[in-house]
């Protein structure tokens, strides 16, 4: 009881002594809030920057159909990234406002990104980008993704699985490793079409001889006559014999989204558990109809209709996905990554049906009130959509339906 | 003047989302905009792969059962938000490591206790006297929130007369957790148990305040801990579509870049596309240093407010190991939701850490698998490692450094996380780490900070800025401001707000 006493005194004592402190103000602060705000605000566009403003600075030529692009940023330094990642630049091609994520091939820490573009004849985006020389300017988000090393997950050696230009986030990750030291065996499995298309070939086959850790096998589709090397695809048995025991190995994968299901399917056939295997497609699947889960009933040719609040209606073939459709209607949505993950294109499905792949990146909340990320979501019928802000009209009239959707190339 | 709306709510954090939706429940004109794309602030979530990663909720207080509802529940109800968010009970407050210890502690008052009393029988008598104290503090917090959701008139009597109903609240309002814990428990063992909460309020005992501990830890032994199933997303996507159905416009993926000012009030705002939206009056979600700095311009501001808030130190912030991992939560062996792990007794040392790149002394293992198992893919767990830690070192890092400090940091709580859980790090298939620097990316506070202005006996609930501002028209609601950081507080800062601005607009109005 004596106790509680001398326990209220002291409460009593403690809230004298605060009242006494609040009467003689503040004492000063070790740091104020401005400046702790001014250096958090630093520090935070300095290492994620919303925008980049990018200068073509060369041009350098890889094979007949690829070039590299090489940028410098010309509104701030460069921030850091993980090799692997990539930037989604902002383009305005003709009437049409797109973007398109690339991987970007160099490695961070220089006061250049290299984007390295392989050309899509009769594509959308990559004829232009090819076309444009040192001097160009173009926005882009800074630096995301996922499809990184991860030295915390990634513990043992490490398979590559790359098809075609899927070569290019690898290309980031070694040139990394060649500068940082192989953190362990790296082995990189590069499927190409023919010997004229292989991307980076020398600069690979010059790591592979400089460092005891890292190992580069190149596969040809369409090897020429009296080709010595490997011929053939990335299927279970090739990459079975390459590979060798696969416990405790991380499978990366990289390339057309048809190669990477392939590799995949025989990654499984392997025993590599689903967990080991980290996989980058480059932009939606090319035929949508035969993606597992496609409803069967819905032609992929069909047209269907668009609505966005405010804009009026557009023509949706069925195998587009959303986001292109409004983008070829003139209207710019915000977008970045294009295969779900960064929401950015996120929109409420006010009325009507779509299709989107399992791994379309929606939040199970979101999913529960109708929101979708219309850069992987397909009309199975007339729709509407609520977007999360005004869209902003282009500035030029909408261009005319074309065979080619903006997300080919 | 023309006006747009009668309120522009700045940022669509819980307390933006609550003050919009409670403000357009009473019928006015409302806005809440914010620059992120997906609505929620911190109370949010994110997909990697086959994962969707909470990421920021633990626990969730003041939900209760239907036949004791708590505060939120109520909240909830009253906006007719309640039916589209399910939650699910958590059984355990903790499950508390220390260097031979290893104590389950319920999530009731009197589990929680008598686990404490098992764990140290010598301290017992104290331990039952301090939890007395919590309790007691705990009713009084529950009784003012009571108040609050009464009908108008009847809100006012209990208002007016709640000062002849509060015994503890005075009593401990400048009290500190240490002062109250230590004269009523001398083992360090028994009050590090005691305190296994601090990182839910983000100051060990010698800085926090007992008075908000104390609420904090007695309305969740109280009332329960509860979880979202469809993570704290869920929560926000409920306000927002409450605020939405009572026909308030949510506009995301645009900033606002300026609160507008006229003499001596606010009229408006001007957005990120360089929209000026007029309104009669501004709610900020954004916390008063960020309004009064970058929206406002310490120009309009009155000095003494801009003074007053030197009373305040910039709260902790946290680091983060989201980890999606491929192995069933009872595999697992961590046995709890919540698995706070302790490098020792000295929870002060372990606050302290947080202010280096040491490997942090406390780490919470969050598992939501254990409260709601569907959470993942069949087969696989969340798992969260969560250290509560100073955002200012972080501030000096260089940017070319960051990847390689934020990636030691991380390796450093999976390798304490693999002694607790072993067999976890081989089943790692998704890693992301958030670091201060995160926090402040994505929710633009000072450091990162998540629970806003430390809560320290100085700087607790009514000693807070005040969620009414310095300027007419302008409002703040969120963790910076009255009542502090945490869920329910920062969803019924923009309840009071909801209140008082009515009040204040409907009263001129007429």
């Amino acid at each position: 009881m004596k106790a509680e006493w001398r326990a209220w005194l002291d409460d009593l004592s403690a809230t004298f002594k605060a009242l006494w402190r609040l009467a003689a103000g503040p004492p000063a602060l070790e740091v104020p809030h401005e400046a702790l705000l001014e250096r958090t605000e630093a520090a935070v566009a300095a290492l994620h920057p919303r925008t980049m403003r990018l200068r073509l600075v060369e041009v350098v030529p890889e094979t007949p159909s690829t070039k590299t692009l090489r940028f410098q940023r010309t509104d701030a330094e460069l921030p850091p990234f993980r090799p692997g990642q990539y930037v989604s630049l902002a383009l305005q091609i003709g009437p049409v406002a797109t973007t398109r994520p690339y991987s970007i091939s160099s490695p961070s820490g220089l006061d250049c990104i290299d984007l390295t573009v392989k050309n899509n004849p009769g594509g959308f985006v990559a004829p232009y980008l090819l076309e444009q020389t040192p001097g160009w300017e173009v926005t882009s988000s800074g630096p995301a993704g996922s499809f990184v090393y991860e030295p915390l997950r990634d513990r043992g050696p490490l398979v590559l699985l790359a098809g075609g230009s899927g070569i290019t986030p690898f290309m980031a990750m070694l040139r990394h490793f060649a500068q940082v030291g192989f953190p362990a065996p790296v082995q990189l499995l590069f499927g190409s079409r023919r010997a004229d298309d292989v991307i980076f070939g020398d600069e690979l086959d010059r790591l592979a001889a400089e460092h005891a850790a890292f190992d580069a096998v190149t596969v040809l589709s369409e090897p020429p006559e009296g080709y010595a090397g490997p011929a053939g695809f990335l299927d279970a048995d090739f990459i079975g014999e390459r590979v060798g025991d696969v416990a405790g190995k991380s499978f990366f994968l990289c390339g057309p989204e048809a190669m990477i299901e392939h590799v995949a399917l025989a990654l499984d056939t392997l025993g590599v558990p689903a967990h080991a295997i980290r996989r980058e497609s480059f932009g939606p699947p090319g035929d949508v109809a035969a993606a597992p889960g496609w409803p069967a009933e819905v032609d992929p040719s069909r047209e269907f209709s668009v609505e966005v609040a405010g804009h009026g209606r557009l023509p949706a073939r069925a195998s587009e996905p959303l986001l292109s459709v409004l983008e070829r209607g003139g209207l710019s949505v915000p977008s970045a990554c294009r295969t779900g993950e960064c929401a950015e294109c996120r929109m409420r499905l006010v009325s009507g049906t779509t299709w989107s792949p399992p791994d379309a990146g929606v939040r199970e909340a979101d999913a529960a009130q109708g929101y979708i990320h219309t850069c992987v979501a397909y009309a199975t019928s007339d729709v509407e959509l609520a977007p999360s802000k005004q869209v902003n009209p282009g500035t030029r009239p909408p261009a005319r339906p074309s065979a080619r959707p903006p997300d080919e190339g | 003047m023309e006006r747009d709306y009668d309120f522009v709510v700045v940022g669509a954090g819980l307390g933006g989302l609550s003050a919009g939706a409670s403000l357009a429940k009473k019928g006015f004109r409302v806005l809440v905009q914010d620059r992120h794309v997906v609505p929620g602030g911190y109370a949010t979530s994110f997909v990697r792969g086959r994962y969707e990663f909470e990421v920021s909720l633990h626990v969730l207080s003041d939900i209760g059962d239907p036949e004791r509802p708590g505060g939120l529940q109520r909240y909830l109800k009253d906006l007719g938000a309640w039916d589209d968010v399910e939650f699910a009970r958590v059984p355990h407050f903790s499950r508390s490591v220390f260097p031979g210890l290893d104590v389950s502690l319920p999530m009731d008052p009197q589990g929680f206790e008598q686990a404490v009393c098992d764990a140290f029988p010598d301290s017992a008598p104290g331990v039952r006297r301090f939890m007395g104290r919590v309790m007691a503090v705990a009713r009084e917090a529950a009784g003012l929130s009571d108040a609050f959701a009464r009908p108008a008139g009847s809100r006012m009597l209990r208002m007016l007369t709640i000062p002849l109903r509060l015994r503890a609240m005075p009593r401990y309002a400048f009290a500190r957790l240490k002062d109250v814990l230590e004269r009523d428990v001398a083992d360090p063992g028994a009050r590090a148990l005691l305190c296994q909460g601090w990182s839910y309020v983000g100051l060990p005992p010698s800085e926090c305040s007992f008075l908000y501990y104390a609420a904090m830890l007695g309305s969740l032994l109280n009332h329960g801990g509860w979880y979202p199933t469809t993570r704290s997303q869920g929560l926000s996507s409920a306000l927002a579509g409450a605020l939405q159905r009572h026909g308030g416009e949510l506009r995301l993926g645009c900033g606002i870049r300026r609160i507008l000012v006229e003499g001596k009030r606010v009229t408006g705002v001007e957005d990120d596309d360089g929209n000026v939206i007029r309104a009669r009056a501004v709610v900020s979600n954004a916390g008063p240093v960020v309004t009064y700095g970058n929206l406002i311009g310490h120009e309009h501001v009155p000095a003494r407010t801009l003074r007053n808030l030197e009373r305040f130190g910039v709260g902790t912030s946290i680091f983060q190991v989201y980890l999606g991992v491929a192995r069933p939560v009872d595999e697992l062996g961590l046995g709890c939701h919540e698995v706070m792990a302790n490098a020792d007794f000295d929870v002060e040392a372990h606050f302290r850490r947080g202010k280096t790149f040491d490997r942090p002394g406390h780490m919470l293992i969050g598992c939501p698998n254990a409260a709601v198992p569907g959470i993942s893919p069949p087969g696989t767990s969340l798992v969260t490692l969560t250290a509560m830690v100073s955002g200012q070192p972080w501030l000096g890092v260089e940017p070319r450094d960051y990847i390689d400090v934020k990636t030691r940091f991380a390796e450093g709580m999976l390798e304490w996380a693999e002694s607790v859980a072993p067999g976890l790090r081989d089943a790692v298939e998704v890693v992301e780490v958030g670091t201060p620097l995160t926090m402040a990316r994505y929710a633009g506070h000072p450091c990162g900070a998540i629970y806003g202005f430390d809560n320290t006996p100085l700087g607790h609930t009514a000693l807070r800025p005040p969620p009414v501002g310095p300027l007419r028209g302008l409002y703040h609601v969120g963790a910076w401001t009255n009542p502090g950081g945490g869920y329910w507080p920062a969803i019924s800062s923009g309840q009071i707000v909801g209140e008082i601005a009515s009040a204040i607009l409907r009263r001129k109005a007429s």
